[in-house]
């Protein structure tokens, strides 16, 4: 809980603290091993929240919030000029296999789908994203981008009133 | 060049494209922000320099804008003496002084004299400053009504937005701030500053120019009243190449504005549905400074934006008709500068091979950063980017420490035909860097355009050099950088070519010239010829 509350603080340094603290008490908390990979990242040791990560994928291989978490990792990473987007992706696919619900991956794999053009990927992950999670705004700014891609500014407005009302 | 020069070539260490003199100029003023121990958030932006020939000498000087201090502070305005020497005659001009706390600079021959005058931003007023033509100023605020009163003035920006042949003004307004209204904030248990979101933000103002003297708050009937926001930087420009100067507007954790001219003293927002105003995930960036130049040769401007550290510096390719392709990862800009926090923008062609590259004025708001995140420090490197040719960037080493950078303009103060700059640093002294590439030997060809018609200045002219290979467009801007005010000339860089193609000018009244004949690795003035123009 420290570490949470440490990385919303952007004391993400304390917050890696934390969390090893926390996963040496409880070696069994996914939770932990999720914080620890995340704020890690937010620390700027990305090699070691991927190796965290991974270490935690081996350990808890049915947790598709590990999977998720990696995939937002490599994902950012690939951003900064690392090959990683393909690897992140299939994290993604590999968490929605286990818990098809889980917003991020839907959000995220809709996202490069819509960046790559690929529009019924998007629609569909996108959709998916706005069912588990309504409220969130990246997804409908998303839905609005793509619905104006389609040629569909009706939709496209009451996805872009959602995201300017969403908080 | 034989095997053995070749090899000597190849062997030697590249040399530095630029070299910091700013010791070795004379240039010895120091920032000062006033750092209080209640963190006020205006000293964290201040600092805006430009380059601007106040004497008509034909040298460029430079002015630099101070925050405040304990004491009283000094802005300075150091008069090119040649030679790579500067001497600082604020005082005789009688500009040395700003009854505010100084942001940054705007300069403009705004009444058409022939005289470069300028505007200082700053909190909680501006002031406009009319050169006499005999190295001194007189503050004319009160006359002209720009005072921008009880506002947190940042970058401003002269455009002539109804083409009447007269320069207004734009000045892009921050948050609502009052010392009174202290925020405490703490990064672990030091004070730091509140984020910009503890601030509610501004309506940034457009005053018209009467052509007496006066000027007119227009900011209502132009439609801009209800664009409230943080802005911070600005660039005029033709965005969507219909002959009318619009205006894109960086602004912090608000929405980016490109503000499209409706031909009728209006402007309409169309960042939403030009996707300029987010990034992809919908999120408002910290826009900070701005500048727009032709990177992928369409001949409509592009534009580049500086963000806070791990949202990266933002890179918007035109696309005519459509939205604004984001190229930030792919031209690099991502993977070069998320660790940094930018202010400070140009796009110049520094080498002038024919491709613009980018400079970039970095520097950290929280001195304790590092305690968050170990890939960002609070001092950061100035970057230079270069272009490899086709929208790619990579870094090229400027030697010297980090800074605090800020405010960031360019021009070629020696006129040699490669654009040098002066960046602002926190609470120090600025940083004048000279740009070497000359011994390099590439051709350019440099073009100083003077308006009768339209203004004199020809801010919003569109020059394209159309060559056997290619053509190049620039256009003379309004604003541009952050909280400062650049070399007016333009200087295509032309690489190996031993030959000007021509030079097609469309003035900012719309009127077309073309010109051929001209001399290479020289500037050229160019004259607006008498006509009707495109009226």
């Amino acid at each position: 809980m420290l570490g949470y509350f440490q990385t919303k603080l952007q004391l993400n340094r304390d917050a890696v603290r934390s969390y090893s603290r926390a996963l040496q008490l409880d070696p069994a908390s996914s939770e932990a091993s999720v914080g620890l990979g995340t704020a890690q990242f937010s620390a700027g040791l990305e090699d070691e929240s991927i190796r965290t990560l991974e270490k935690g994928l081996a350990q808890f291989p049915e947790d598709a919030t590990h999977y998720q978490a990696l995939g937002v990792v490599l994902l950012r990473v690939s951003e900064a000029g690392r090959d990683t987007k393909a690897r992140a992706r299939s994290m993604f696919e590999r968490a929605l296999r286990i818990d098809n619900t889980l917003p991020e991956a839907h959000y995220e794999l809709g996202a490069m789908a819509l960046q790559a053009s690929d529009i019924r990927s998007a629609e569909d992950h996108l959709l998916a994203a706005e069912r588990s999670a309504p409220n969130d705004r990246r997804t409908h700014f998303a839905l609005a981008r793509m619905y104006r891609m389609q040629g569909k500014p009706e939709a496209a407005d009451q996805e872009m009133k959602a995201f300017l009302s969403a908080k | 060049m034989n095997w053995l020069a070749l090899a000597l070539y190849g062997a030697a260490a590249p040399a530095a494209l630029f070299v910091d003199i700013t010791t070795s100029s004379g240039i010895s003023w120091h920032h000062s922000n006033g750092q209080s121990p209640d963190r006020y958030l205006v000293e964290s932006t201040t600092g805006g320099a430009g380059f601007l020939d106040f004497d008509n000498d034909g040298l460029l000087d430079i002015f630099l804008v101070n925050g405040q201090g304990a004491q009283p502070v000094q802005c300075a305005l150091y008069r090119n003496l040649g030679s790579g020497k500067f001497a600082d005659v604020a005082h005789v001009a009688g500009i040395a002084e700003m009854p505010f706390y100084g942001m940054g600079i705007a300069a403009a021959d705004y009444d058409n004299d022939g005289f470069t005058d300028f505007y200082v931003s700053g909190y909680p007023a501006g002031a406009l400053f009319h050169n006499n033509g005999n190295g001194t100023f007189t503050n004319v605020t009160a006359t002209a009504g720009v005072q921008n009163e009880g506002e947190w003035g940042a970058s401003a920006a002269w455009f002539d937005y109804d083409r009447d042949g007269r320069l207004d003004l734009f000045v892009a307004n921050y948050v609502q701030f009052s010392y009174s209204d202290k925020k405490h904030c703490l990064f672990g248990t030091q004070p730091t500053y509140c984020a910009q979101t503890e601030y509610q933000g501004s309506v940034s103002r457009l005053f018209h120019n009467n052509g007496d003297g006066t000027f007119s708050d227009v900011t209502a009937s132009a439609g801009l009243a209800t664009l409230v926001g943080r802005g911070l930087g600005v660039v005029a420009v033709d965005a969507d190449g219909d002959g009318w100067p619009d205006l894109f507007v960086a602004r912090d954790a608000s929405p980016n504005l490109l503000l499209l001219n409706q031909h009728n003293g209006t402007f309409r927002d169309a960042g939403l549905e030009k996707e300029i105003a987010y990034n992809a995930d919908g999120v408002a960036r910290s826009g900070m400074g701005v500048d727009a130049g032709d990177l992928n040769g369409d001949g409509l401007p592009d534009f580049v934006v500086t963000n806070f550290d791990h949202e990266y510096h933002a890179l918007y390719l035109s696309n005519p008709g459509g939205v604004y392709k984001e190229a930030t990862v792919s031209s690099g800009l991502a993977r070069l500068t998320r660790s940094y926090v930018g202010w400070g923008v140009k796009f110049v062609d520094f080498d002038n091979d024919g491709a613009l590259d980018l400079l970039i004025a970095n520097g950290h708001l929280h001195e304790q950063i590092n305690m968050s995140n170990r890939e960002v420090n609070y001092r950061e490197p100035i970057l230079l980017l270069k272009n490899d040719g086709t929208g790619r960037f990579r870094r090229v080493e400027i030697p010297g420490s980090p800074i605090l950078g800020r405010g960031l303009a360019t021009g070629d103060f020696d006129n040699d035909g490669f654009v040098d700059a002066v960046v602002m640093n926190l609470n120090d002294r600025p940083v004048l860097l000279h740009n070497s590439a000359a011994s390099g030997g590439q051709s350019w060809l440099g073009i100083k355009l003077q308006g009768t018609r339209s203004n004199r200045d020809a801010i919003g002219a569109r020059l394209t050099l159309r060559a056997s290979n290619g053509s190049t467009t620039r256009w003379i801007v309004g604003g541009g950088s952050f909280l400062s005010s650049n070399d007016r000339r333009v200087v295509f860089g032309l690489g190996s070519a031993r030959e000007v193609g021509v030079l097609e000018i469309l003035w900012p009244d719309q009127m077309k010239q073309t010109v051929s004949n001209l001399k290479l690795n020289s500037y050229t003035t160019i004259t607006e010829p008498a006509g009707d123009g495109g009226k």
